[in-house]
């Protein structure tokens, strides 16, 4: 598995060094050169289910040493502790393992509320970080954030790991090629069908380990799955949306939880593009998808497969036995329909990758924010992204609180 | 059992049929091409389709000729 995964990263770098995706995605240029490797050591702060992924993945690039973690519930620390082993320093408090260890960059896992003074902090502690998505929760925690970022010169990733998926990476560069013409709308949605709990061992611990289901920690199916669909549609249409309107209800699981178990919304971009968006907790049917539309054709991103409205017409001698199978088989009519339905187009697609990939990037982000940090590599446009899709999500969620239109807010430093 | 005599006119014959088989699906292909304005190049990127039309032509042939000599034989027979 290891050896796969690294196989996979040398593979993916070569993939990028040779312009199989875009030329315009510097960030990729971090990863060709692995191989002069100076140890890098992080600390990781947050290891719960999502810390733990990031750990194991961590721990499967060359010249990484995790000297140090950060957890105060008993748990996740025990279970990092046996993950990563008597080498590395626990710390119950993230300040104290800011102080007292000597690491390039922590890796920030942990519920959305923290990431803003977790950040803050160790970028201000002369730390590169890497910080699970969606950014923040307010609008002003992100921004200062970003400024944090730019006043210490310290690399800031968010976690938003399409940027180095091989799926999108591929889709945006034949949407960059004008495959499917100028993009006129995008639909995305990400259905699942579970009540998103986690077993409570007490009921003292329900809103520390449920956080995602109250609003004093998070907002919800916005920041836990939104966010990342808004950051693709910012990075396609390059361009941020000036406003939106949505809406949201509790109509399934009823258990207590203050987030919405769905949500509707319509950003608008400055270009004239929607993205229309839902997400719902009660029916799984259709899964998840970003669907970019254009005249020309369709990419579904989450599965680089293009739909093309004007398929190529089949060979001349098909065309012609159809014709004739048609007229010897087929019924006439004596008189049309007043309606029919609108067929959709018949294309079946085509898979726009040589290969079946199943990383959703993830592994790629870890390695490359290693890389940059190895380097000092600033990529402030990655940073933006983060930023830019934290505050796109930001006011669709506050749009469905007050059931209202939502601006891009003024006065932000981007 | 009987051993089978392949004779070089069968051969020839057999040839000459799947000969007129394969103009028949380059015909089609000709006349698919001409009536679906479809590119010229396909009189040689279809070659694989003409000769699978070919073999299928070939083989309803053989079918016909299976038919016609068992219809003979009953009426041989029955005369």
């Amino acid at each position: 598995m290891e050896t796969d995964r690294r196989d996979f990263i040398r593979t993916f770098s070569a993939l990028a060094a040779a312009g199989v995706f875009s030329a315009r995605m510097p960030w990729l240029s971090g990863l060709y050169a692995q191989e002069a490797l100076r140890k890098v050591k992080l600390g990781m702060i947050g290891v719960g289910s999502r810390g733990s992924l990031l750990l194991t993945l961590l721990q499967e690039v060359p010249g990484v040493e995790i000297t140090c973690f950060c957890d105060d519930y008993e748990p996740n620390f025990d279970r990092a502790q046996q993950m990563i082993g008597a080498g590395a320093t626990g710390y119950t408090d993230y300040r104290k393992m800011l102080d007292q260890e000597q690491i390039d960059g922590v890796v920030i896992a942990t519920p959305l509320d923290l990431h803003a003074r977790m950040t803050i902090d160790a970028l201000d502690a002369g730390l590169h970080v890497f910080c699970e998505k969606a950014m923040a929760k307010t609008y002003e925690e992100c921004d200062l954030m970003l400024q944090a970022h730019r006043r210490n010169n310290k690399i800031l990733y968010i976690g938003h790991q399409r940027l180095f998926s091989a799926r999108t990476l591929k889709g945006i560069k034949e949407i960059e090629r004008g495959s499917i013409g100028d993009v006129t709308q995008i639909r995305a949605y990400w259905h699942r069908n579970n009540d998103w709990r986690r077993p409570v061992p007490s009921p003292e611990l329900e809103r520390r380990i449920n956080w995602r289901l109250y609003r004093e920690y998070s907002c919800g199916l916005m920041t836990e799955l939104a966010s990342h669909h808004l950051q693709v549609a910012n990075w396609i249409l390059r361009e941020n949306p000036d406003y939106v309107w949505g809406s949201g209800s509790i109509n399934h699981w009823k258990d207590g939880r203050e987030v919405y178990d769905n949500v509707n919304l319509v950003y608008h971009y400055p270009s004239g593009t929607h993205v229309v968006y839902d997400s719902l907790i009660s029916n799984k049917k259709y899964g998840m998808q970003i669907e970019v539309q254009g005249p020309l054709g369709t990419i579904e991103l989450e599965t680089a497969y293009i739909f093309k409205e004007f398929p190529e017409p089949a060979p001349g001698i098909l065309q012609l036995l159809n014709n004739i199978e048609k007229q010897v088989f087929d019924v006439v009519p004596v008189g049309g329909p007043t309606w029919v339905p609108e067929d959709p187009s018949e294309d079946r697609g085509t898979y726009l990758l040589e290969r079946i990939i199943k990383s959703d990037g993830t592994d790629i982000q870890m390695a490359s924010f290693v890389s940059d940090v190895r380097n000092n590599r600033l990529d402030p446009w990655l940073t933006e992204q983060g930023y830019s899709s934290g505050i796109a999500t930001l006011m669709g969620y506050e749009s469905m609180l007050s059931n209202r239109i939502v601006t891009w807010p003024e006065g932000l430093s981007l | 059992m009987k051993d089978t005599t392949i004779t070089a006119t069968m051969k020839k014959r057999e040839l000459v049929i799947f000969l007129l088989c394969f103009a028949a699906a380059y015909t089609l292909n000709v006349i698919g091409i001409i009536k679906n304005d479809a590119p010229a190049r396909e009189l040689v990127t279809q070659l694989h389709l003409v000769l699978l039309i070919a073999f299928i032509l070939y083989g309803a042939v053989i079918i016909l000729r299976v038919l016609y000599y068992l219809i003979s034989r009953l009426w041989i027979r029955k005369k």
